[in-house]
């Protein structure tokens, strides 16, 4: 299917490919000399070869990669939906009658209509409900399960269940007895035969029933659905848990494969059905839809594919760099060869031949290993996903797979990349002037007034500014800035002719980095994640743009700070000199360290603020209690627990707070929202005690100073008088502006402290409120009021919401299972904050380090490339060493000044890439984390860590070859020649 | 007062399966401030010479005194010191670091031996003064002509104020004027600071303008031509 759809898009790329072995290999036959002397080159030094190789296919390893994780992850989303969904299309429920549950002879006629729809298989009623269980041989237990009451035809209908062992089963559970699903198996320990306890609170009334556990089904169809932790049973058994037979409140429609291709239509002819005017009172609507969920978890998923596109396309940038360099060096080194060839009548489409046909070569292979690493890669990763995000039972490994549509992508993407860069090298190289090539004299600097460097300017300039109106004029921000940045870079190349290279260069990239600093907002359009991008790319081409022109001065500061003594002066002069005489290969060094480096920088930052942020915002949340607890039904927690406290042991409670919370709706009218005259929201209403203030954290951000003289004040007056409530942060909250990021704005948004809202009671009558304060916090998110008017006007009628604190070093998690358990039947749920925050915190810095890994490939083809470039300016410049060896540089001096050469780049790279990665963090911060009431911080820890580990790989690679240097001798490199 | 004294020097050249005698016991004796000229034929040793004197080489056997310390007794630290220290050197090519400009080229050994980088850069602006290049100061050498190298090399060389130059072919690459000019400003700087010079050299007339001639033959000194009484006569011989 995906093969089949995705065909047309390789099938361009493809023909391409194919096109371009086709025609290099014709013309490679016409020119066999040729391609044998490119086959030679390439086999000539199998050290530089394997060298060049690993180089080459970094970037097609990352593309690779990316596909295959999004393969991976687009089947695991088809696979649980199959799972969650059994052979179910549709389900629908509703609101109407008796809080969703209906009589099945009421509703009996409407499945008879759906049935009776071409493309619809079958509509089947069932029960879903829930209570609390427990096993009573493993005594433990969980409030929360899903209990699904079916009837014969539903099982047979919706895919049947499958056994541990595999075995298919299409009928229900015996009377008294149940199945349960793997997912609660595991949790509560059971086993075939064990009895399990299904309790709850109905009416005041305990209800209990004592099942046997028939089957334990895989979870998988019906034993998938919802991917819960479920219990099965006879509908008449599981109607005794709502104390009423002949209810149901969930209609399983399934399609026909027919049905299933285009289910559109028929969504649309069920909706009509249930909204038709015989059946519109019962308030029934779609409340699943497989088809729509699979899209949408596609689109989840193509959201972190971009992700991983985002952040890999900064390696493959440096990738790309580093082929660049690899091809310019190579070509550097068979210079006077080349000129010696060309003098003798080698046309320059000759050597340019050499060098595509081995391009050429290069790229076929290289493109090969590359898709092959990334499939290897993407498979790690994978499995780093697995063990990084806590998933319970959840394995995403196995649904690791690859379509050939990627691997085919892969490759030509890959094989693409290498060969057009090579191409652009190689017309570079191949305009070289005869004579500098056989004497190897460098390539002379550019005149100022050169007319070419000029034209490029105008024209660059030209292109920019372009962009930057089509940006314009499309209201995106990227090709609107980017465009923009083209064009303040390229007015280097036009101001140099009248100031210099130095001044042209250093305005043009502080200009363009001025443009991307925080608080300079140059267009007010919204930009989306590959802003990102755009933003590291020019930010970090400017800084290296600045600090290449600069290094001369960066330089004689380091040395005067260094207080470099005796020989080393002269061992700073020469290392430090060289990198800026070969700017292009030291830019291009600079820049692949500074991009790398950047992006790491900045997801530490993002790390940073979020690990201490989460748990802030739990904190607050919390308002200082260890646990929050929400129960079906009522409970007098503090009561219950003194005087007959079971299992909990209440010396451990310092303080238990009851609040009663209930579900109502709201209706108001907005004040900056001027297109609704008024709005309505269903909400939290949550009923307070002074105990809430007086104990707990709950500070307020806004309220009427006139009235009230302190927040107590505040909060006394709402819990006495029924006509006043305080909102929730999110009411409060401002959207952020130009990031077209917000964040907690909640429905009340547009509300004023002194408004007045309305609240609808559940009996029909409605009743006036003065909004008296909004609360700082957003998470915790409801209208508090007096308890009184909640147990008026809604459904709640005692305390179902609990703030608990803890006497210190009690273990919160523990306690939170044994709260759990000994309110099975009022099925309490109890929430660990300080668990919850730990394990967020976890799995945020999870996340991060995974894409940090990734990236690491980034830093690696930086450092393998500095590495590469260290070796090769050795070699080219062994008998400037022997010289420098015969004036006096001792063997350590030599090793010194390679060391430093090499490490000079990468310190400024990393420089650079830490400052810029520092301020997108505050971007960010500025421009979201700050209005989630996350402080700004640096994390100093893991970005100087990087750093490190940067900098030390770097002289890992680069000192051995330096102690090659050191050893070269002086007498037999200044014989000859 | 003998500067440079080698006694039974023999360097032997062992690649593979071929051994080449380069030098065969040489003995040979060099006086504070002369300048000396070493001639042959091509593949005769004289290079070998130079760098096994100038201890940028190892001798396989034999003695090395220079200024009364021993030479092949010292570690390779305490040689390239030493070379840092009391000696400059004068090659055909890649004399220079491509990189630096002419001033910095020559203030290189004075930043070396710990010069304070002002009196660095203003004793390298005299040198190239005295060798009449002050005007190319800050060109790199690309830029340079070969003579303008040669001159900037020499000025190099006597940076430190050595008490021996050594130069291996130093007028090789250049044409008669030039060469000429070398090797007159060598005289003159031999003439005013007393260093001596030691002057590998295929040009007779280079031979001509030197104390001495030293010639070499198959790693051995065939003889010795002392020119210092007739210094007008180039070709004596
Ligand atoms: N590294 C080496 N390995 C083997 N043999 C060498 C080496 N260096 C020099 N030789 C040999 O030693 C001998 C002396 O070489 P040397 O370079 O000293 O000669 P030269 O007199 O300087 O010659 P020219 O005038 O051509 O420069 C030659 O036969 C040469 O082939
Ligand atoms: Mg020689």
């Amino acid at each position: 299917m995906v093969l089949l759809t995705l065909l047309p898009s390789i099938f361009a790329p493809a023909i391409i490919l194919l096109l371009t072995i086709l025609f290099v290999l014709i013309d490679a036959i016409r020119n066999r000399i040729l391609f044998n002397i490119s086959i030679r080159n390439v086999i000539r030094r199998p050290g530089t070869t394997a060298l060049v190789l690993a180089g080459l296919m970094v970037g097609t390893a990352i593309i690779s990669a990316t596909l295959v994780v999004s393969d991976t992850f687009d089947n695991m989303i088809v696979g649980e939906i199959t799972e969650t969904y059994g052979e179910s299309d549709f389900f629908i429920k509703g609101s109407g009658e008796n809080n969703g549950l209906y009589s099945i002879s009421e509703v009996e006629s409407i499945s008879e209509d759906i049935r009776g729809i071409h493309g619809i298989q079958s509509a089947d009623w069932f029960l879903r409900t829930s209570s609390g269980i427990t096993n009573k041989r493993s005594e433990l237990g969980i409030p929360d399960p899903s209990i699904f009451g079916l009837s014969d035809d539903a099982v047979k209908n919706l895919g049947g269940f499958k056994s541990h062992s595999g075995i298919s089963i299409e009928n229900l559970p015996s009377a008294g007895h149940v199945y349960v699903n793997e997912k609660l198996a595991h949790v509560l320990d059971i086993e075939v035969g064990d009895i399990i306890t299904l309790n709850k609170i109905l009416n005041y009334e305990e209800v209990r029933l004592e099942l046997i556990v028939e089957a334990v089904v895989a979870n998988h169809a019906l034993g998938g659905l919802t991917g819960g932790r479920n219990i099965y049973l006879d509908m008449d058994d599981a109607q005794q848990l709502i104390g009423d037979q002949d209810l149901v409140n969930y209609l399983a429609v399934a399609l026909t494969n027919d049905g299933r291709n285009d289910p559109g239509p028929l969504r649309n002819t069920i909706e009509s059905i249930i909204e038709s005017p015989s059946y519109a009172a019962l308030k029934l609507e779609i409340s699943g839809d497989r088809a729509q969920i699979i899209e949408d978890g596609r689109e989840g998923v193509s959201m972190f594919t971009s992700l991983f596109f985002v952040f890999g396309s900064f390696s493959i940038i440096a990738g790309i760099v580093l082929i660049i360099n690899i091809f310019t060096m190579l070509g550097e080194e068979r210079k006077s060869e080349m000129g010696i060839s060309r003098a003798v009548g080698m046309q320059r489409s000759h050597l340019r031949k050499l060098f595509i046909y081995e391009g050429f070569i290069y790229a076929l292979v290289t493109a090969a290993i590359g898709t092959f690493v990334g499939l290897l890669l993407a498979y790690g990763l994978i499995n780093a996903v697995g063990m990084v995000m806590d998933l319970g039972t959840f394995d995403i490994s196995k649904y690791f797979t690859f379509t050939t549509t990627s691997i085919l992508l892969a490759y030509l993407a890959g094989f693409l990349l290498t060969i057009v860069t090579i191409y652009g090298v190689t017309r570079r190289i191949s305009n070289m002037n005869i004579v500098r090539a056989i004497r190897n004299i460098p390539e002379p600097i550019r005149p100022r007034n050169d007319k070419k460097a000029l034209l490029l300017g105008l024209l660059s300039l030209l292109f920019g500014v372009l962009v930057m109106f089509v940006g314009v004029s499309a209201e995106s921000l990227g090709p609107a800035l980017g465009g923009l940045s083209i064009a303040t870079i390229s007015m280097g190349l036009i101001i140099r002719r009248f100031v210099g290279d130095r001044i042209a260069w250093t305005v043009a990239g502080l200009t363009t980095l001025l443009l991307w600093m925080p608080g300079v907002e140059i267009f007010p359009y919204d930009g989306n994640l590959e802003m990102f991008v755009i933003a590291g790319v020019f930010m970090v081409t400017a800084l290296s743009m600045v600090v290449m022109f600069n290094s001369d001065l960066i330089a004689a500061v380091l040395t005067r700070l260094l207080r470099v003594k005796n020989g080393y002066k002269a061992v700073f002069k020469t290392a430090l000199s060289y990198p800026q005489r070969v700017r292009g290969r030291t830019a291009m060094s600079m820049f692949i360290f500074g991009l790398v480096i950047f992006t790491i920088t900045t997801l530490s930052m993002m790390s940073g603020m979020l690990g201490v942020g989460i748990p802030k915002m739990l904190e607050e949340t919390s308002g200082g209690f260890d646990i929050i607890a929400i129960s079906s039904a009522p409970i007098d927690m503090r009561n219950e627990i003194e005087t007959a406290g079971g299992i909990i042991d209440s010396t451990n409670i310092e303080d238990i707070i009851q609040l009663t919370m209930g579900y109502s709706t709201f209706t108001f009218s907005p004040l900056t929202d001027n297109d609704e005259a008024s709005k309505e929201v269903y909400y939290n209403a949550i009923g307070i005690e002074s105990s809430l203030y007086e104990r707990g954290h709950y500070p307020l951000a806004n309220w009427n100073h006139t009235k009230y003289s302190n927040e107590k004040d505040v909060w006394l007056a709402v819990q006495q008088d029924p006509t006043l409530v305080i909102l929730d942060g999110s009411a409060n909250s401002n959207e952020m502006s130009g990031t077209g990021i917000s964040i907690n704005v909640g429905p009340f948004h547009g509300v004023a402290i002194g408004d007045q809202i309305i609240m609808n009671n559940s009996t029909g009558g409605s009743h006036a409120l003065t909004v008296a304060a909004f609360m700082e916090q957003s998470a915790f998110s409801g209208a508090y009021m007096s308890k009184e008017l909640v147990k008026s006007s809604t459904e709640a009628d005692g305390s179902n919401l609990f703030m608990i604190k803890l006497v210190d070093d009690t273990d919160v998690e523990k306690y939170s299972v044994l709260l759990q358990n000994r309110f099975l039947p009022q099925q309490l749920i109890t929430i660990p904050i300080s668990a919850i925050a730990k394990e967020a915190v976890s799995q945020v810095n999870g996340i991060f380090d995974l894409i940090k890994a990734f990236l690491a490939m980034g830093l690696i083809i930086g450092i393998t490339g500095l590495g590469i470039i260290t070796m090769r300016s050795i070699h080219e410049r062994r008998i400037e060493i022997g010289m420098m060896r015969a004036i006096g540089y001792t063997k350590r001096m030599i090793v010194t000044n390679f060391t430093l050469e090499s490490s000079f780049v990468a310190v400024l790279g990393v420089f650079i890439g830490t400052t810029l990665g520092i301020i997108t963090g505050y971007l960010l911060w500025d421009g979201g984390f700050s209005a989630m009431g996350i402080d700004f911080m640096i994390a100093w820890k893991p970005i100087l860590l990087v750093d490190a580990i940067a900098l030390l790989a770097t002289l890992v690679t680069v000192i051995p070859a330096a102690r090659g240097a050191s050893r070269v001798s002086p007498a037999e490199v200044l014989r000859f020649e | 007062m003998a500067i440079i004294k080698c006694e039974n020097l023999v360097k032997v050249y062992q690649t593979g399966t071929i051994t080449v005698e380069a030098l065969r016991g040489i003995d040979l004796t060099i006086g504070s401030g002369e300048m000396v000229a070493i001639m042959g034929p091509s593949g005769c040793g004289k290079t070998t010479l130079l760098n096994c004197l100038s201890g940028i080489d190892n001798v396989t056997s034999g003695k090395i005194c220079i200024e009364g310390r021993e030479l092949t007794q010292m570690s390779d630290t305490k040689k390239t010191n030493f070379r840092a220290t009391r000696m400059g050197f004068i090659f055909q090519f890649y004399n220079l670091l491509p990189v630096l400009t002419a001033v910095e080229n020559v203030e290189l050994p004075l930043l070396i031996t710990g010069t304070p980088s002002g009196d660095a850069r203003k004793k390298a602006q005299s040198l190239l003064d005295a060798v009449g290049l002050s005007h190319r100061a800050q060109q790199r050498p690309a830029s340079l002509s070969g003579g303008e190298r040669q001159r900037v090399t020499i000025a190099r060389a006597l940076a430190n104020a050595p008490a021996i130059v050594w130069a291996d072919e130093p007028t090789g690459d250049l044409d008669k004027k030039t060469s000429d000019e070398i090797v007159a400003l060598m005289r003159r700087l031999n003439n005013e600071n007393k260093q001596t010079f030691v002057i590998v050299t295929h040009d007779p007339e280079v031979g001509a303008k030197c104390d001495r001639i030293i010639y070499m033959q198959d790693g051995n000194i065939a003889n010795s031509s002392d020119n210092s009484n007739d210094m007008s006569s180039g070709n004596e011989l």
